[in-house]
């Protein structure tokens, strides 16, 4: 079974994201910073990342370049709001391999999911 | 609730560049409404939200909705070209209907506020705020970004607000803006109120550009 | 013998015959520049690698003549390259020649043709007897490929500078991009117009289009991707400002055969002039549609009844489609602006060929071919342009011996030059030749029964010069090929004229001949003021006007024929727009409607150093117009470059501002 990280600083965010991976085969764990982010992502390995931006302690940014230094090829997604672009532009520079918006569309996320399940 | 009192602020701005600030809150609401129908899943109607300016002692009275239970409150701290805060208040009853609607429960399910509970309300405060800059940004060209949500009760907030904010001191802006909102899911009606609260050099920023771009383009906005 | 044999498309052949006809050209002005400067390196590579470029697109339709004939070319051009052969003037002929033949090979492509085919032979063994030995050619296999790389994202992509940043990020992983629209750098700022993104991709490893489209298609939000070979890498013109505009090419497949019929790009996108014009008239068409809403604006204003909502809805929709329909206008003008060098770069063959012919010696010097100008313009502007040339060279440049007694050098000048002023493009054909003796203008005027002798005596010498305009007036004995095809410089000047512009001459016996073509940037669409006179409407170019005044009626004074009026101290010829009657003759000043206490409204027009004051009844205001052809009309109506039709529906008469100044000075001079 593919394994899914979801980090977001909202517990409902992660609820709903959670829910949503499940049904689609995925086993989820959850942090709620980015600190606790690249600790998860060392400690499981999972095969793919969805990082909010906007988190308090350690941001989503640093905490890609985090994931990306433990894992060059680590497979993350962005959870951003509107109005976020030049954030989503760094976050992509620093090796992103897409973002989503929120709130986050149920569709959009499975089709993000499976085109990078792909790659 | 009547309309505030006269502005007695040092920057000068006219009825006009007022207008055109009500025009971007209202339009700014608008997409508020529209993010919480996208979380919900559903439609959800919103009367175009009357704006008002505000002065703090105002708001303190307003915050509560209901005697003995105080209206919830989240706010966003706001950095960048325009610094200060949103802040989305609800009145318990339609805090609770909202909570309800976001976890997928039925109606009433929730009557007191839980981590899960809190943690929704801040989401659409998080995604309120950063459409409202959205939504500024494309009307001011001025771009701001919001911090993580706070929640706390509608008392807290307005107290910690002025705290922040310094009200009716030498920065001399004691005002917010606020758009009162009913927000209807299924013939339920849902209150709430969205404050803007830009510091006193945020709020000349705004002014500012928009006295500008009135110039250029004949006051549309 | 017909195309039958091309199993191609119409559209293959069409793109095969741009592409081939645009490489012969370049081509062509290379093996001048090779005669001229002699042996470069660089320059060689280039011409060989052209020469190779028609070979395999030859090849790729299937006319193996022609592939046969650009192959036994590149030979000599490698030859040349490894310092085998000599550019004399001898081979440069031979080289000139096969070139012509090509473009006779390429023609013969062309569907429903019917002439005889051409025989090779002849020239390939021309050809050989210089290259005499030929032997396979080393390079082209080497030579970096581009690929021009078209993404669209789909339309309702909410951050599409992150997805073109993403595809830049994926191209770069395969190759270097050299150039993208929108640049890279204002891709990282987050800044990107609409959904399209256009890259050059030099591959590093062998990466085919299939390939790169792949990738390309990893990222989210990709609608469609094209990936065509764009050429060589070295053969790109350097490139100039382009309207990242979407091309025709959007309705072509990739297809082999295309990839093959690689081309020498300038950067620009290459669209079909007949979708651009369909464009151009939809942007025009958009701009009439907004001046008819404004109207109807106009009336609801009017209406008190009517709902407040309404008139701002309303007037934001008019806003937007103010907004739009300019930008499109822009963009589309843009698009259409072509560097002068695609039309300058014919001319260094034909100077040679009728230099040689006559037996002169000219220097021909080119400058400012990066000026750009409306590509309609460009098509007008040329037969007037080669007139000039001829003319400077068989009237204006001497024989080299005539020269010398003269004390000038040998060899003659004539230099192409052209550049901007303000909104116009100034197109200037200059030869330090013999010049023009007014004297011998005034004999032959005379002679002609064009001007009689009273008259050519009151003429200054400058208005002496401008006779060589008038219809039946030619300097040479006879009209002959060299020095213009029967056409006088009076169809020149009216060419010009018809594209609002102007002819200027400036002679100096003895020492050379100066033409200068004066011409808008565009065609089309432009600002006008509205005005009312004679209970019409007409439309004045906004460019030209100074600005508008109120004059009191008693500061007219009559002057020779015309009229004149002091402002602010300067005397201005008048024309008053109310006496208009069909042509734009002045009949006095209007008995302003016999209450000569009113005021006068005056606008005030300049072109170049002349100003004139037209009097009209009055100003409505500004306005965006286009242009339409009078059409057989205008062969009635003179002074007017054309007629808009207005917001409701009626039209107007747009002046010509240099007309209108000619005529108005003519009237006051004494």
């Amino acid at each position: 079974m593919p394994r899914a990280l979801v980090v977001d600083d909202a517990a409902f965010i992660r609820l709903r994201t959670r829910k949503l991976l499940e049904e689609n085969g995925y086993e989820v764990e959850e942090a709620q910073n980015g600190e606790e982010a690249i600790r998860k992502y060392s400690e499981t390995s999972p095969d793919l990342v969805l990082l909010d931006i906007t988190m308090p302690v350690m941001d989503g940014i640093t905490a890609l370049k985090g994931i990306k230094q433990i894992d060059p090829k680590a497979k993350v997604i962005m959870c951003t709001a509107v109005g976020q672009q030049s954030l989503v532009i760094e976050a992509i520079k620093a090796g992103a391999n897409d973002y989503l918006l929120k709130p986050l569309d149920p569709e959009k996320v499975l089709a993000a999911i499976k085109k990078l399940a792909g790659k | 609730m009547k309309e505030g009192t006269v502005i007695q602020d040092k920057f000068d701005y006219t009825d006009k560049e007022l207008n055109l600030l009500k025009t971007i809150l209202a339009r700014g609401m608008e997409s508020v409404a529209k993010v919480v129908s996208d979380m919900i899943g559903q439609e959800i109607n919103m009367k175009v939200p009357e704006v008002y300016l505000m002065s703090y002692d105002e708001i303190t009275r307003i915050h509560t909705y209901d005697i003995d239970e105080p209206a919830i409150g989240v706010q966003v701290e706001m950095s960048g070209s325009v610094q200060g805060h949103v802040a989305l208040f609800f009145p318990p009853a339609s805090a609770y209907y909202v909570i309800d609607l976001l976890l997928g429960n039925e109606r009433g399910t929730s009557s007191h506020l839980t981590d899960m509970g809190g943690s929704a309300l801040s989401e659409i405060g998080n995604l309120a705020g950063s459409f409202f800059l959205n939504y500024l940004a494309e009307a001011t060209n001025l771009s701001a970004l919001p911090s993580p949500p706070v929640l706390n009760g509608s008392a807290e907030v307005t107290r910690e607000l002025q705290g922040i904010l310094g009200h009716s001191d030498k920065s001399g802006c004691s005002k917010a803006f606020v758009a009162q909102t009913v927000l209807s899911y299924r013939a339920e009606s849902i209150d709430a109120m969205f404050f803007i609260l830009p510091t006193h050099e945020s709020l000349a920023t705004i002014l500012e550009v928009l006295k500008k771009s009135g110039r250029e383009s004949g006051g549309e906005v | 013998m017909t195309s039958d044999k091309y199993m191609f498309s119409e559209e293959d052949i069409k793109l095969f015959l741009d592409e081939t006809l645009e490489m012969l050209e370049v081509l062509e002005e290379e093996i001048i520049k090779l005669e001229e400067e002699g042996e470069d390196g660089e320059l060689l590579q280039d011409m060989f690698r052209i020469a190779h470029t028609v070979k395999g697109s030859a090849g790729t339709i299937g006319h193996s003549s022609m592939a046969k004939l650009a192959h036994s070319m590149e030979d000599v051009f490698s030859r040349l390259r490894d310092g085998e052969l000599v550019p004399d003037q001898g081979l440069v002929n031979i080289l000139l020649d096969t070139l012509d033949a090509l473009r006779d090979l390429a023609a013969e492509v062309t569907p429903g043709f019917q002439g005889n085919r051409l025989d090779i032979e002849a020239y390939l063994a021309r050809l050989e007897s210089v290259a005499s030995e030929s032997g396979e050619s080393e390079g082209a296999d080497g030579v970096p490929l581009l690929y021009k790389v078209s993404v669209k994202f789909y339309e309702d992509t909410v951050m599409p500078a992150v997805r073109a940043l993403q595809v830049l990020q994926a191209l770069s992983e395969i190759g270097t991009v050299i150039d993208s629209r929108p640049p890279a750098n204002q891709i990282s700022d987050g800044e990107m117009e609409g959904f399209t993104l256009h890259a050059l991709l030099e591959p590093i490893l062998s990466t085919g289009p299939e390939e790169i489209t792949e990738i390309i298609k990893n990222v989210p939000d990709v609608d469609s991707v094209r990936c065509d070979l764009d050429g060589f890498k070295e053969v790109r013109i350097p490139e100039h400002e382009t309207a990242g505009l979407a091309d025709k090419d959007d309705t072509r497949a990739p297809g082999d055969s295309r990839r093959i019929l690689g081309r020498i790009s300038d950067h620009a996108i290459r669209v079909d002039i007949e979708a651009f014009d369909k464009l151009v008239r939809i942007a025009s068409e958009m701009t009439i549609e907004q001046a008819r809403l404004m109207e109807m604006q106009r009336r609801l204003d009017q209406t008190e009844s009517f709902d407040q909502d309404v008139i701002q809805g309303f007037e934001q929709v008019i806003g937007q489609m103010g907004r739009l329909s300019t930008e499109l206008q822009e963009e589309v003008m843009k698009a259409r602006m072509t560097p002068l060098a695609h039309l300058f770069r014919r001319f260094p063959r034909m100077v040679r060929d009728i230099s040689t012919k006559l037996g002169k010696q000219v220097e021909f010097i080119i400058e400012g071919e990066d000026t750009e100008l409306d590509r309609a313009l460009i098509d007008e502007v040329a037969d007037p342009i080669i007139h000039l040339l001829r003319n400077s060279i068989g009237h204006g440049i001497e024989h080299g011996k005539d020269r010398i007694r003269a004390g000038k050098s040998e060899t003659g000048k004539v230099r192409l030059s052209a550049g901007y002023a303000e909104d116009r493009v100034i197109i200037v054909v200059e030869d330090d030749g013999k010049g023009i003796d007014p004297v011998k203008i005034r004999e032959s005027a005379i002679r002609k029964g064009i001007i009689t002798q009273d008259t050519v005596d009151s003429l200054s010498e400058e208005d002496t010069v401008n006779l060589i305009f008038q219809p039946g007036f030619s300097t040479a004995i006879k009209a002959d090929d060299v020095s213009g095809r029967g056409v006088g410089l009076d169809i020149v000047k009216a060419n010009i004229e018809k594209l609002g512009g102007t002819v200027r001459i400036k002679t100096t016996p003895g020492k050379g001949t100066v033409f200068a073509v004066s011409v808008p940037l565009t065609l089309a669409v432009f600002r006008a003021l509205l005005v009312i006179a004679s209970e019409q409407k007409f439309a004045i170019p906004l460019s030209g006007v100074v600005e508008v005044a109120q004059v009191p009626f008693e500061k007219v004074r009559s002057v020779g024929t015309g009229d004149v009026i002091t402002l602010r101290g300067r005397v201005l010829p008048i024309f008053n727009l109310n006496s208009f009657a069909g042509d734009i003759v002045a009949r006095g000043i209007p008995d302003n409607n016999g209450d000569s206490s009113r005021d006068l409204v005056m606008v005030v027009v300049r072109y170049e150093d002349s100003r004139v004051g037209i009097i009209v009844d009055s100003l409505v205001g500004e306005q965006e117009v286009v242009i339409k052809s009078l059409g057989v009309l205008s062969r009635w109506v003179t002074g007017f470059l054309g007629a808009t039709v207005l917001g409701n529906g009626q039209a107007a008469l747009i002046l010509d501002i240099a007309r209108v100044i000619e005529k108005t000075l003519g009237r006051t001079r004494l």
